[in-house]
C-alpha cells in the first residue's frame, strides 16, 4: 500500500483537520493570544494529528501489503485467509473474515464437487469392468459359433470394445489421481503389442507395419502407452491411402534429440490432413475437414493422447503434409528424475 | 485328456467356456459351490485351474491363496479389471498366469497349453495328425510316409492353423493375423511366398496336394 494512496484516501478527514486547526488558530487570535503561543498550539495539535496519521497507515500497511503478496504467489486464491494474520483494526478484521468465510465455504464446495466427480469415475470404472463380462461371453459365442453372422457381430463387439477403453481412459485422464505406473519399459515389444492387438483391422485395409531400431527401454506406463499406439493405429487405419497404387505403410523409427531425449516417430502414407487443421487436431472435439468427410469422428482419441501423455511427462506431436501423409512423434525424457515427483 | 476346473459365477462364460474347452480337447470342470471352491478343486483332482477373480461373497485372490496352500495345481487367473495391482497380488497369492476379460480366445488356448505343456511336461498336445501327415510342433517337423521334413517358424504356424481347423476354409488374413500373433507383420505377398515354399517343403515328402486354394476365399487341408 503506497502511502500517497492512502494520504488520497484520508484527504477529507485530513482536511477538516487543517480547517480545524486554522479556525482554533482564528479563535485564538480574536482572544488576543500572541503569535508564537497560536503556532505552539497548532503545531502540538498537527504533530497528534501526523502522528495519529502515520500509525494508523503502519498498521494497515502492514496486512494490507501482506494480503497483496501472498495472494500474488499462490496459485488457488481462496485459499488466501489461511496464510494471513487476523489483523488488529477493525476494518481488517471485518476484511479477514469475509475472505475466511468465503474461503471455507468455496473449499466446501471444491470438496463436494471434487467427492461426487470421484464418485461418478468409480461408477464409470466398475460399469465398463461390468460391461467386459458380457463382451467376453459374446467373444465365446461368436467363437463357438463361428459362422458370417456371428463373425459380423465379432467385428462389431470389437467397436465396442474400442468403444468401451476410450470411456475408460476418458475417465482415467480426467482425475487428479496418478493412477498409473512409469517403469522402464521395451519400447520394441510395446509397438508390437499393439499391433497384435490391432492386427484385423491393420489386414483388413492392407497396412504392413515397418520397425526399426526400436529395441530400447522408456519411461512410461505400458498400458497408457498401448492405449495411445492404439489410437494412432486406429486413425492410420482410418485416414489410409486411397490411391490403390500405394502400398500402404506404416512406420515406427526412432529419433534421438542430444541425448536429453527420445522420440518414437510413427509415420503412415494416408490422406493427410489439411495445414489449417493440423494445429487442432489435439484440441477436443476437433474434427476438422478429415472427421467431417469421414463417418465416426469425435475428436475425442487425440485428444486423449495428448493428456495421457502430458500427465506422464510425454510430449506428442503431429505433422502432415495432405495427400503424402501423417507423422505423429512421442518424445519419452530419458532422465528419469522427471518422475521423482 | 487333461481336466480344466472353471471357477467362474457368470453363467454364459462357464458354459461358452466349458463348450470351448471340450472342443479343443480339454475335460471341464465347474464349480457347483463358490463357498467350497478349493474343497472343489481337490476333488475334481483337475490339472488347471481357471480363476475368475470377481465372485459373489468370496474373494478370489483368497481363493487363489487356498487353493495354493493345498496344492500346486497351475491357476490361471482370469479378470476384468486391469490393474497392475489386481496382477501383483495375484501373483503374490500363487497365481501362474494372468489374463484380463475380454480376452481373445487364441491366448487363452495358448496360455493354458504351455502352462499345461511346463507343468506337466507332455508331448502329445503337441503333435497333430491328419490324412497321414503328422506334425509335431515343439520340432518343428512334419512327417508323411516315412519321410520328414523340417519347417520354418512360418510354414509351421500356417500348417498348424490349417490343420488345426481342417476341413474348413481358412481365409488368407486369418493366416495372416495367426503370424502377426506370433510378432511377424507379414504382408501379403509374403504370405504368399511362405504359403508356396509349404506346399514344395510338403511335396517335397510326398505330399503334392495337400493344401488346397479356395480362389477368393483362403485355403483348406
Amino acid at each position: 500500500m503506497q502511502l500517497s494512496r492512502f494520504l488520497k484516501d484520508k484527504a477529507v478527514s485530513l482536511a477538516f483537520c487543517l480547517i480545524t486547526l486554522l479556525s482554533i488558530a482564528l479563535v485564538l487570535y480574536v482572544f488576543g493570544l500572541s503569535v508564537l503561543q497560536i503556532v505552539f498550539v497548532d503545531s502540538m495539535l498537527l504533530a497528534a494529528c501526523i502522528c495519529a496519521t502515520i500509525l494508523d497507515y503502519l498498521r494497515r500497511r502492514r496486512f494490507y501489503s501482506e494480503l497483496a503478496d501472498t495472494i500474488e504467489c499462490l496459485d488457488k486464491h481462496y485459499l488466501i485467509s489461511e496464510l494471513l494474520e487476523r489483523p488488529d483494526f477493525v476494518e481488517g478484521t471485518l476484511c479477514f473474515d469475509a475472505l475466511a468465510h468465503a474461503g471455507k465455504d468455496m473449499n466446501d464446495t471444491i470438496a463436494s464437487y471434487r467427492i461426487a466427480s470421484e464418485e461418478y469415475r468409480e461408477y464409470i470404472e466398475t460399469w465398463i469392468h461390468e460391461i467386459k463380462t458380457p463382451l467376453a461371453a459374446a467373444h465365446l459365442i461368436v467363437e463357438n459359433n463361428r459362422n458370417r453372422t456371428s463373425e459380423a457381430l465379432d467385428v462389431e463387439i470389437d467397436r465396442i470394445e474400442a468403444c468401451v477403453e476410450q470411456a475408460l481412459y476418458y475417465s482415467r485422464a480426467a482425475t487428479l489421481e496418478k493412477d498409473y505406473t512409469i517403469r522402464a519399459n521395451n519400447l520394441e515389444s510395446m509397438v508390437k503389442a499393439s499391433l497384435r492387438k490391432h492386427s484385423r483391422a491393420l489386414i483388413e485395409s492392407h497396412i504392413t507395419p515397418q520397425l526399426e531400431g526400436l529395441d530400447f527401454d522408456v519411461y512410461t506406463d505400458a498400458k497408457w502407452l498401448d492405449f495411445i499406439l492404439g489410437q494412432v493405429i486406429a486413425n492410420a487405419v482410418k485416414y489410409r491411402t486411397t490411391n490403390a497404387e500405394h502400398e500402404a505403410v506404416l512406420r515406427f523409427t526412432k529419433e534421438s534429440h542430444e541425448g536429453t531425449c527420445i522420440a518414437l516417430k510413427i509415420e503412415d502414407n494416408g490422406i493427410g490432413i489439411p495445414k489449417e487443421d493440423v494445429s487442432r487436431v489435439f484440441d477436443k472435439g476437433f474434427t476438422g475437414v478429415n472427421g467431417r468427410s469421414y463417418p465416426k469422428s469425435t475428436g475425442i482419441g487425440l485428444y486423449l493422447c495428448k493428456k495421457l501423455c502430458n500427465k506422464m511427462g510425454l510430449s506428442i506431436d503431429l505433422s502432415s503434409v495432405q495427400g503424402e501423409g501423417t507423422t505423429v512423434t512421442i518424445v519419452f525424457p530419458l532422465d528419469t528424475r522427471d518422475f521423482v515427483e | 485328456m487333461h481336466r480344466i476346473f472353471i471357477v467362474e459365477d457368470d453363467k454364459q462364460i462357464a458354459r461358452e467356456l466349458r463348450i470351448l474347452l471340450e472342443r479343443n480337447g480339454y475335460e471341464v470342470a465347474l464349480t457347483q459351490n463358490f463357498d467350497r471352491v478349493p474343497l472343489e478343486v481337490q476333488a475334481a483332482s483337475s490339472d488347471l485351474v481357471l480363476l475368475d477373480l470377481n465372485l459373489p461373497h468370496v474373494d478370489g485372490h483368497l481363493i487363489c491363496k487356498e487353493i495354493r496352500s493345498q496344492s500346486e495345481v497351475p491357476i490361471i487367473v482370469v479378470t476384468s479389471r486391469d490393474s497392475t495391482l489386481d496382477e501383483l497380488v495375484s501373483m503374490n497369492f500363487g497365481a501362474d498366469d494372468f489374463i484380463t476379460k475380454p480376452y481373445n480366445t487364441q491366448i487363452l488356448l495358448a496360455r493354458i497349453a504351455s502352462i499345461l505343456r511346463r507343468t506337466y511336461g507332455d508331448k502329445d498336445h503337441s503333435a497333430l495328425t491328419h490324412k497321414g501327415l503328422a506334425l509335431d510342433t515343439a520340432k518343428s517337423r512334419v512327417s508323411y510316409g516315412g519321410n520328414d521334413a523340417e519347417l520354418t517358424k512360418n510354414e509351421l504356424r500356417i500348417l498348424h492353423v490349417l490343420m488345426q481347423r481342417h476341413g474348413e476354409i481358412v481365409s488368407r488374413a486369418d493366416l495372416q493375423n495367426e503370424l502377426w500373433q506370433s510378432d511377424e507383420f507379414v504382408d501379403d505377398n509374403t504370405l504368399t511366398v511362405n504359403v508356396n515354399r509349404l506346399r514344395s517343403t510338403l511335396a517335397s515328402i510326398g505330399l503334392g496336394e495337400y493344401i488346397r486354394t479356395k480362389r477368393g476365399l483362403g485355403y483348406m487341408v
